[in-house]
């Protein structure tokens, strides 16, 4: 059978970034088909050039066998290619079904969109998912904006869907209910290319997977015939350690002191936070998105206002003090949304590294910048973090997720800190970085910091933390220890019951 | 919802108005209707500019230089008229055609070119008062006849067998039939015996609301303005929908201008004196839609007509007090308004395609 689709020896060249070497891809019809690789490999890169974002400097496109040149995504789209991008491509201000058929050459000049929303929910009966389509999209959780996402690209009669890292910003359940979705996309027949990095959801659910690394494809495999360390070796090229080793727990004095905090707010307020963090010890926040974590560390960073309740940060009383008094405690933040918080995408990748230090001394002096420590600085973190970037100077925005994610971890643990805030730090991350920064983290505490690790990922913080606290509407269900650790009562802890 | 709300609220204004048509004391329904005719006199050239406005805003493109092209319209809508012979329509023509051209220039320095749309927009504005004051002292010294649009009473008039019924013949010319309604005629008789270009205008107002919330095209110009690159990833021609949107808002504006030279029938330097930016405040206080401009633009139109009304009553105040009220009004309205409005969340920023 031919293939319904194959790229042959795409070339895609950046300023100063070969991102696309030769690449091969060929993707059988009615498979799932995975593409993996490091951050910065050039999937996403690949995938646009598929979608018709960026012009390949060289190569060629065959679909269903006939070559087909993708000028646009209005000709992607005419051949019944859709794409879930890695950063959503759905406007907040409009409604599901204005997003759905924005831009679709079959619409009436007057728009029809009571005949448009009924087709678009019994399209979606079909794959089990309830949408209200005159929700304003601003109104969804990420996992529902997923789904109107995909709903989008099949209404408009995608046969070829790719998937850009869909699961990154997903919950365990909205992870098991979109696989229920693609397997029935796939039983219907239609073709589904998917980039994670997470080794277990593309063996739960791929059949062939295709490496790319430094922007060349290594192999195509079936996914029944390779295993895990065979595909982290294909991905990083070299051996990677899967599990993290950590020193013995001996926890020391209280670094971060919670005392009955509430804070106000509609959803996700605190309410009676009582917790305590000591050195050499990781606490982790288990818990589904959106139920207070947010909050929690907005209050311990200065973020957001406490309305009642004490925080001590080494035996000081931090409740309310200004973001640069806590950061002054020797208290790094790696915040859960990079591009609001973590980093300036116009800024270059040196700046966005004093984002934090930049008034203090040796980074400035006298009022001035001291632009040789800056960037002398700035090299090390980049060789150190192992960032891939053409050059300090290079704008932060047009590094790879995972790149621009490293940037932000380099700064912050690069100032010495003695408590740690990491939330979701290895989102978006490949397998050779995640085991960086876990590695980083464990030695963080191993050297005597504190570290507070929010995750959704409950498998990440049933390894890396020695206690785990779950949330639930703003409220600690209950702290366990690391005998207690047990998957099913943290399951039920996080859904708001205990015992 | 929210339109719903501004439908309720103008219902109660025209119930409450008729309510005092019908039974309020003689001297007041009139002071009363000669304040409403004035306030859509006046707002009318605002509501068109601003529901203009609305959609280049609405395409992510700010363009201060409303009162610049507003200016250019205006003085060429006086030389067009004069053109032609005093003719209005052909007029009116001339002026948004130089407006046009104005708005073309500032879309390609914004949109292709991608330069800032604050510094051009501002930089729009010196250009076009400079360039009317000069070629107004050119030619000044022309005979200039100009006509104003004809009143609709004149318009009816002239409709075979309808006509008849609906106008009266008086030895000043045609007047409204709605006069002989007892006691409430006359007071709508002054409201409604306005120029037809009025009735044009709040016509076109009603249509653009419904291009741009019910239509694909209206669709496209509301995505544009909120996340270009996703209309990118959807197969629409960013670039063409922003050029069009600030064309045709210069379109408008350039009418606008012409509006106001043909209401008070000559050209003076600077005759627009900051309506091209309390157009862009009725934008913002509108909520971006061009019914909300009209219901804005009547309120500050409602703000210089007070002026009229103070004067009429026989009130004595300092003039130059008096000329602050709109300019007062604009700005407390917005204080009072933004942040509570959504902006389009592209607005201002170019786009660059990879
Ligand atoms: N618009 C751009 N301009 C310049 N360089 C770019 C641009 N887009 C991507 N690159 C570079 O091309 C390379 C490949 O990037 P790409 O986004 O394809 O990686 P990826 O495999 O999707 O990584 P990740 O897993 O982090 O998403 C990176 O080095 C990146 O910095
Ligand atoms: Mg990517």
């Amino acid at each position: 059978m031919v293939p319904i689709l194959e790229m042959k020896n795409i070339v895609k060249q950046f300023p100063g970034v070969l991102a696309n070497d030769n690449v091969n891809l060929i993707v059988e019809k009615g498979s799932i088909h995975a593409l993996m690789g490091e951050n910065g490999a050039g999937k996403s890169t690949l995938m646009n050039i598929l979608y018709g974002l960026y012009a390949p400097s060289s190569g060629q496109i065959l679909f269903s066998g006939e070559e087909i040149r993708i000028a646009s995504p209005k000709h992607a789209i005419e051949h019944g290619i859709g794409m879930v991008h890695q950063h959503f491509m759905l406007i907040p201000a409009l409604s599901v079904i204005e997003n759905v058929i924005l831009g679709k050459p079959d619409n009436k000049k007057v728009l029809e969109l009571k005949n448009d929303a009924e087709a678009f929910v019994a399209l979606g009966a079909r794959y089990n998912m309830k949408i209200d389509p005159y929700a304003l999209v601003s109104d969804l959780t990420v996992g529902q904006q997923q789904r109107v996402e995909i709903l989008k690209a099949i209404y408009r009669g995608a046969e070829l869907l790719i998937l850009d890292e869909p699961t990154a910003v997903l919950t365990p359940q909205e992870v098991t209910e979109l696989f229920k979705i693609m397997n029935q996309l796939k039983e219907e027949g239609k073709t589904i290319i998917f980039i994670s990095h997470k080794l277990k959801e593309v063996f739960a659910i791929c059949d062939t997977i295709t490496v790319l690394r430094l922007g060349r494809s290594q192999s195509s495999v079936p996914s029944a015939s390779t295993n895990s360390e065979e595909l982290a070796e294909m991905m990083v090229g070299r051996k990677c350690f899967l599990d993290v080793d950590k020193g013995p727990y001996k926890p020391g004095e209280i670094v971060l002191k919670m005392e009955h905090v509430f804070t106000k707010g509609t959803h996700g307020a605190l309410s009676d936070i009582s917790l305590e963090i000591k050195k050499g010890e990781i606490l982790g926040i288990a818990g589904v998105d959106g139920n207070g974590q947010d909050a929690l560390i907005d209050s311990i960073t200065g973020l957001c206002k406490v309305s009642d309740g004490k925080i001590f940060i080494k035996g000081n009383d931090m409740t309310n003090s200004s973001p640069r008094d806590v950061l002054e405690q020797k208290v790094s933040h790696i915040p859960a949304d990079r591009h609001k918080r973590g980093m300036v995408s116009t800024m270059s990748v040196k700046e966005n590294m004093i984002l934090i230090s930049y008034y203090k001394k040796p980074f400035s002096s006298g009022g001035f910048l001291n632009w040789k420590y800056i960037e002398k600085n700035a090299e090390e973190i980049v060789e150190s973090f192992n960032v891939k970037t053409p050059g300090i100077e290079e704008v932060i925005g047009k590094l790879s997720g995972g790149n621009q994610q490293k940037v932000v971890l380099g700064r912050e643990l690069s100032r010495d800190p003695d408590f740690v805030i990491a939330a979701h730090p290895v989102r978006g991350l490949d397998i050779g970085a995640t085991e960086y920064v876990h590695e980083t983290l464990v030695a963080e505490r191993d050297r005597g910091g504190a570290v507070l690790l929010v995750s959704t990922e409950l498998d990440e913080v049933l390894t890396l933390a020695d206690r785990i606290a779950v949330m639930y509407e703003g409220r600690i269900m209950g702290i366990l220890d690391k005998e207690d650790y047990d998957v099913t009562r943290i399951g039920m802890m996080m859904a708001g019951q205990n015992k | 919802m929210k339109q719903k709300k501004g439908l309720i609220i103008g219902l109660i204004v025209v119930l409450v108005l008729l309510a005092i048509g019908i039974f309020a004391p003689e001297n007041l329904k009139n002071t009363l209707a000669s304040f409403i005719a004035q306030d859509l006199r006046i707002a009318l050239p605002l509501a068109l500019a601003a529901a203009g406005l609305v959609f280049g805003e609405r395409s992510g493109v700010l363009n201060l230089g409303a009162e610049g092209l507003m200016l250019t319209g205006a003085l060429f809508t006086w030389i067009g008229t004069a053109m032609f012979a005093g003719n209005p329509w052909l007029g009116v023509l001339v002026g948004m055609f130089a407006s046009l051209l104005m708005a073309l220039l500032f879309a390609f320095l914004v949109i292709t070119l991608r330069s800032n749309q604050t510094v051009i927009g501002v930089s729009i504005n010196i250009l076009a008062l400079g360039l009317t004051s000069t070629i107004y002292r050119v030619v000044q010294s022309m005979d200039m006849k100009i006509f104003g649009f004809p009143n609709i009473a004149d318009i009816l008039a002239k409709i075979p067998v309808l006509g008849d019924m609906l106008t009266n013949m008086t030895n000043i010319g045609p007047q409204l039939a709605l006069v002989d309604i007892p006691r409430i005629g006359p007071f709508l008789n002054i409201i409604f015996a306005q120029n037809i270009m009025i009735y044009i205008g709040i016509i076109i107002i009603i249509f653009l609301n419904f291009v741009l919330f019910k239509t694909d095209l209206g669709l496209k110009v509301r995505a544009v303005g909120e996340y270009p690159k996703a209309c990118d990833t959807m197969g629409i021609n960013v670039y063409k929908i922003r050029y069009g949107s600030v064309l045709f808002s210069g379109l408008l504006t350039g009418l606008a201008g012409g509006l106001l030279v043909l209401d008070i029938k000559t050209f003076v330097e600077n005759v627009t004196a900051g309506k091209g930016f309390i157009a862009i405040a009725a934008v913002i206080f509108g909520k971006y839609t061009p019914i909300g401009a009209l219901g804005a633009s009547l309120v500050f139109g409602g703000a210089q007509a007070v002026q009229y009304l103070i004067q009429a009553i026989g009130l004595k105040a300092p003039s130059d007090l008096m000329n602050m009220i709109p300019y007062v009004v604009t700005i407390v309205a917005l204080a009072g308004f933004i942040g509570k409005t959504h902006v389009p969340a592209a607005s201002t920023k170019p786009y660059v395609k990879e």
